[in-house]
């Protein structure tokens, strides 16, 4: 059976061990635990994502992770910069 | 009548009187409206009426906030606590209460309780907020940046009685009114509040005089009983799982408020275990701001279409280490929390929610994207008729909301429940002069579906006798602000309050051009901490408001939807060619397919 995870990721537990499957490819992230470490992760400067971003330079990146066959993008998330 | 169901109410009555508490609520609130005569009122709707069973439990929120409504109960229980063996509860008793340490938010938020009997029994409770004009703090308007504990934070009732049995006590009422800078502002914020419930209490006495009050009880306990069952069946058809969130607030220092949602069978956890220690500045939450705050999000994600009253109580767990900014402890400051820790609060307990939505089928088109709050002002000063004023500004009414799994966020869509000043109208009232209040272009987060576009506002002063008025600078400070994208959805523009000072503004306008470009303007810049300020001749005010966040990937956003925001002022070219990969023609009138999905499958690989 499959039900979804969030947008573009879902859960099949077909084979009783639960894995995350990217709704596009199929790619295969492993479990519940381990989708976002399998997932291709790109840092870049906030400004990337809209031009009024910009203040956030320096002191946030944005942090994106993309299915790694098919580069859909699955999350966005603004974090602080490591001192 | 036929009393063979739902506890011994026929589905039919329970249907028309649950209906008719609500009505009765929402009457309440239009009450409020008609009789109070502040900004904080009338236009942004920043109050509260419900009803209460005879114990104080939650019988009907009406249209009110979550949160407040709550609390009120929590309200009601405290002044049944201090009074039945005390001074008493009699019919025809008002009383008040606004300390954060009983079960008020801040001390601004005061609460009116009124007891409703029936041949000398009592039935159910009336509770109103309003957010006065002034409650006496250290800053005007009552949330005050300087303020380090509660004590700086103006009057502080633990429970009173404000009309003993009819009689409206003149003593505690102009002692209160006398503590703040504006007595009568205020006065007529208590006297609107004690209009509401002597409305409740009509209404509910023409009720049970019509059904009896063994039917209200019955009605009561049953609609209390629907909610529940509905929220503990809606809850068990979601996987068991756990999400987590954090927001941040950026003062002086910086804070963190961290919360996991539990979903464990058909309960709701919410921990706030990880939340920063509480803050010497105002933003931190009293625990039952907190639970208030969960309450709200569930019944808005899961419960929109049921009774909201107190069977939302039972499946909800809140957990908030004692001396966090999640649950402040005593004397802790809050006067600056509704629009801080409350509006962190209020984005997290739904991010979560919304997390454990898009993992079922049947709800996963109900999700959608929130805002971490936004940037904002009080201002207060001598007006041009030469009066002393305290009001608010309310452009937070008119931010952007977060897009949902199916459509954009509605641009300028505000909180649903309060509304913008018309311009005009503060022009006519207070010595300011608006320079702008637009759209901001590219201000959305981008997404398979977009937030909704924000605003900014420019304003200065403009025939102040003082020749300048006293702002005060509140909302989430910092930059982590505004929308938050879901799925990849990115993130809203930055919430920014900022004052210019010795611009330009009055030579172009000398020069019969209107200063509309904020780089234009020249002068110095700051954004604004929490802190007062002077808005003084020639100093701006900029207000960039919230901007909807983002749902999904940008890149499987329709080209059609992008070309329509392009020719609307939303987004720029260039963001529509960088951000979403679509090409437009040379004269912006159309999409050039080819070249898009060119566009595309570049940006793409280059991930």
């Amino acid at each position: 059976m499959r039900r979804p995870l969030r947008e573009n990721l879902e859960l099949d537990d077909e084979s009783g061990s639960p894995r995350v499957l990217c709704t596009r490819c199929g790619f295969d992230f492993g479990d519940e635990e381990e989708w976002r470490e399998r997932s291709y992760l790109k840092r870049q400067s906030p400004s990337a994502g809209g031009p009024l971003m910009k203040d956030l330079d320096g002191q946030f990146l944005l942090e994106q992770l993309f299915c790694p066959q098919c580069k859909t993008l699955l999350d966005s998330q603004i974090v602080e910069v490591e001192p | 009548m036929s009393t063979t169901r739902n506890g011994g109410v026929d589905p039919i009555t329970m249907e028309i009187l649950s209906h008719r508490l609500h009505q009765i609520a929402r009457e309440m609130g239009i009450t409020l409206e008609r009789v109070g005569g502040t900004v904080n009122t009338t236009q942004q709707h920043d109050y509260m009426a419900a009803l209460y069973t005879a114990d104080g439990d939650v019988l009907s929120a009406g249209e009110s906030l979550g949160q407040h409504v709550a609390c009120a109960g929590f309200a009601v229980k405290k002044i049944i606590e201090r009074f039945e063996h005390g001074d008493g509860i009699y019919p025809d008793d008002i009383f008040l209460l606004n300390d954060p340490y009983q079960a008020a938010i801040h001390q601004s938020d005061v609460y009116v309780l009124s007891p409703i009997h029936h041949e000398g029994r009592r039935i159910a409770w009336s509770a109103t907020f309003v957010h006065v004009m002034d409650i006496g703090a250290l800053s005007p308007g009552g949330n005050s940046p300087a303020a380090t504990d509660i004590c700086h934070e103006g009057v502080r009732i633990p429970g009173i009685k404000l009309v003993d049995r009819g009689k409206l006590r003149s003593d505690v009422f102009d002692a209160f009114v006398t503590m703040t800078r504006q007595p009568i502002m205020v006065g007529l914020d208590l006297k609107c509040e004690i209009a509401a419930n002597n409305i409740a209490k009509a209404r509910v006495q023409e009720l049970v005089g019509q059904y009896g009050p063994e039917m209200l009880e019955a009605v009561s306990r049953e609609i209390i009983r629907f909610t529940e069952t509905v929220l503990r069946e809606r809850i068990r058809e979601f996987a068991d799982g756990s999400w987590s969130e954090t927001g941040l607030i950026q003062g002086d220092e910086t804070w963190k408020m961290h919360v996991t949602l539990t979903k464990r069978d058909d309960r709701l956890i919410f921990d706030f275990t990880g939340s920063d220690k509480q803050a010497r500045t105002g933003i931190n939450l009293p625990y039952h701001a907190t639970y208030g705050t969960c309450f709200a999000a569930v019944l808005s994600t899961i419960g929109f279409d049921i009774p909201k009253n107190h069977g939302a109580f039972a499946p909800i767990e809140v957990i908030a280490p004692p001396g966090t900014v999640a649950n402040v402890q005593y004397p802790g400051p809050v006067s600056l929390n509704t629009t801080s820790g409350g509006a962190t609060a209020r984005y997290l307990a739904p991010a979560v929610m919304m997390q454990m939505l898009a993992t079922n089928e049947h709800w996963r088109d109900e999700v959608m994207a929130h805002d971490a709050g936004h940037r904002f002002a009080r201002h207060a000063g001598v007006n041009q008729y030469g009066r002393y004023y305290v009001s608010s500004l309310s452009e937070g009414a008119i931010d952007g909301r977060g897009a949902r799994a199916d459509k954009d966020g509605v641009d300028s869509g505000g909180r649903g429940w309060s509304s913008c000043q018309n311009v005009e109208w503060v022009e006519q009232n207070f010595p300011i002069l608006y320079l702008f209040r637009r759209h901001l272009k590219d201000g959305s987060g981008a997404g398979r579906f977009r937030g909704g576009t924000g605003s900014e506002t420019a304003l200065t002063v403009h025939d102040a006798p003082e020749g300048q008025i006293r702002g005060v600078a509140l909302g989430v400070a910092g930059l982590r602000n505004s929308g938050q994208g879901m799925f990849g959805g990115l993130f809203g523009a930055p919430s920014l309050l900022i004052l210019k000072e010795k611009t330009n503004i009055w030579d172009t306008i000398g020069e019969n051009q209107h200063p509309v470009d904020v780089q234009a303007m020249g002068g110095t810049s700051e954004m604004l901490p929490y802190c007062d300020f002077d808005v003084k001749e020639g100093s701006v005010l900029y207000m960039r408001l919230a901007n909807g966040g983002g749902y999904g990937d940008p890149l499987d956003r329709e080209p059609d939807a992008v070309l329509r925001d392009v020719a609307n002022g939303l987004v720029s070219r260039e963001v529509a060619h960088d951000i979403y990969g679509v090409a437009l023609t040379s004269s912006e009138t159309a999409v050039d397919a080819a070249a898009t999905e060119e566009l595309r499958a570049a940006i793409r690989a280059q991930r």
